[in-house]
């Protein structure tokens, strides 16, 4: 039993920056972030103590968890029809963090509301390739696409975000 | 203003590496993750200082958890049950579990029960019990794949889902067993909508259902299978020369 619990250690160590980014990203707001953050490595946590094989690609795994988070939070955000301090484009959030308030300073702040904009799987391509530099057959793999298809949609989420900035 | 171009775009986009979670909530959520399974192995040797791990341990995120695995023993318990048909008594097209089949259930939802009470009783076997759960719901889904399901059996289980959904509040696509239940409800619910007469605007609707179970999005699908039912019924009890198609779909899908 302490195995699982090292082993989950060591997957929650390495994968902890990774998902809160890409969280962070899609839903642009620090508090909501750790809050869907912190809902996937319960999960992941749940499935990989129930699992008698193990889980063969504990990154994938987690990320398919934080994608479906992320839409579950859009789904209960559009039931809710509440106006949410994330709603708030160009204040920062009292609750911002310090790092926060930087970025939404800086011209990255751009980006990262930019690429809230596009398509949600143009976001997940381009974060997954940009910021965690995965490979297109391994981000191919995640989505079950094949490869080609991965790399004429990166190449179509760069192309909007482009026109989304320049707009 | 200059146009960004492609390099200066993508020299931008690495530059939100930098966003990194705050590393105190990093550790706080470590240990709270990982303490839970210490604190039931404590819990067990000793259930007085569980006592005070219980009150701490008793976050949202246990309470929905807890409230999650009984809806979904609730859902399976019901499926014995024997309910409204899916469809009105005019539709011949059912078939009945045979008599084993039934009892395997049977035995399933008596083995689920007994988790439930464990659940209800101690949150010390908590996980234990999700885990039994789990597997209890896998071979629910192993029964229904091996025969043809019963319409009024789906029509339990859509119910209950509904209410697992409105409870957990979130995707369980993560949770494979009851992904798979969610496939075959899916499934079932769409074929009965084909055999239903739709209005231009609710074959639309099916169509996006069809798209969904498509992409394996079973709970979207299952959302718009209500939404459908939810609106029917609603057109078929403000409209006094309701239409025929209305009112079939909303007595199939829906609770009276």
């Amino acid at each position: 039993m302490d195995n699982l619990n090292e082993q989950f250690s060591q997957i929650y160590d390495q994968y902890i920056d990774k998902i809160y980014r890409f969280v962070y990203l899609k839903v642009g707001g620090q508090e909501i972030a750790e809050d869907i953050t912190s809902k996937v490595f319960t999960k992941g946590w749940e499935a990989f103590q129930g699992s008698t094989e193990g889980i063969k690609n504990p990154g994938a795994f987690l990320y398919q968890i934080a994608r479906n988070a992320v839409v579950d939070h859009y789904r209960a955000k559009d039931r809710s029809k509440t106006i949410s301090v994330d709603a708030g484009p160009e204040i920062a959030d009292p609750g911002t963090s310090a790092q926060d308030k930087a970025i939404l300073n800086a011209d990255v702040g751009l980006i990262k509301k930019s690429i809230q904009k596009l398509k949600k799987e143009h976001q997940d391509i381009i974060i997954w390739y940009y910021l965690e530099d995965m490979p297109v057959a391994q981000i191919a793999e995640l989505l079950g696409k094949p490869a080609g298809t991965v790399r004429v949609m990166l190449h179509r989420g760069l192309n909007d975000l482009r026109d989304v900035i320049n707009s | 203003m200059a146009q960004i171009t492609q390099k200066q775009l993508e020299e931008q986009i690495k530059m939100l590496k930098q966003i990194k979670p705050n590393q105190e909530w990093v550790s706080l959520l470590k240990s709270q993750i990982l303490a839970e399974k210490n604190a039931e192995e404590n819990a067990i040797s000793n259930p007085a200082k569980f006592a005070g791990f219980a009150n701490i341990f008793s976050s949202a995120i246990f309470q929905r958890k807890l409230a999650y695995s009984f809806a979904a023993l609730l859902m399976i318990a019901s499926v014995l049950s024997f309910g409204l048909y899916l469809f009105p008594a005019g539709n011949k097209s059912d078939q009945t579990a045979s008599l084993t089949g039934q009892n395997a259930l049977k035995q399933n939802v008596v083995a689920l029960n007994a988790n439930i009470k464990n659940l209800q009783t101690s949150t010390i076997k908590r996980t234990a019990a999700i885990k039994e759960i789990s597997n209890s719901v896998k071979q629910l889904t192993i029964d229904l794949k091996a025969g043809t399901a019963d319409p009024s059996t789906i029509k339990e289980i859509a119910n209950g889902l509904k209410t697992l959904a409105s409870v957990q509040g979130t995707d369980l696509s993560a949770n494979s067993e009851i992904s798979g239940l969610y496939e075959i409800v899916v499934q079932a619910q769409i074929a009965d909508l084909k055999k239903t007469t739709l209005t231009d605007g609710q074959k639309t609707i099916l169509a996006e259902i069809e798209d969904l179970y498509a992409q394996k999005n079973y709970g979207a699908a299952l959302e718009k299978i209500w939404g459908l039912a939810n609106s029917s019924s609603s057109s078929s009890e403000s409209s006094s020369s309701s239409p025929s198609s209305a009112s079939s779909v909303s007595s199939s899908l829906i609770d009276k």
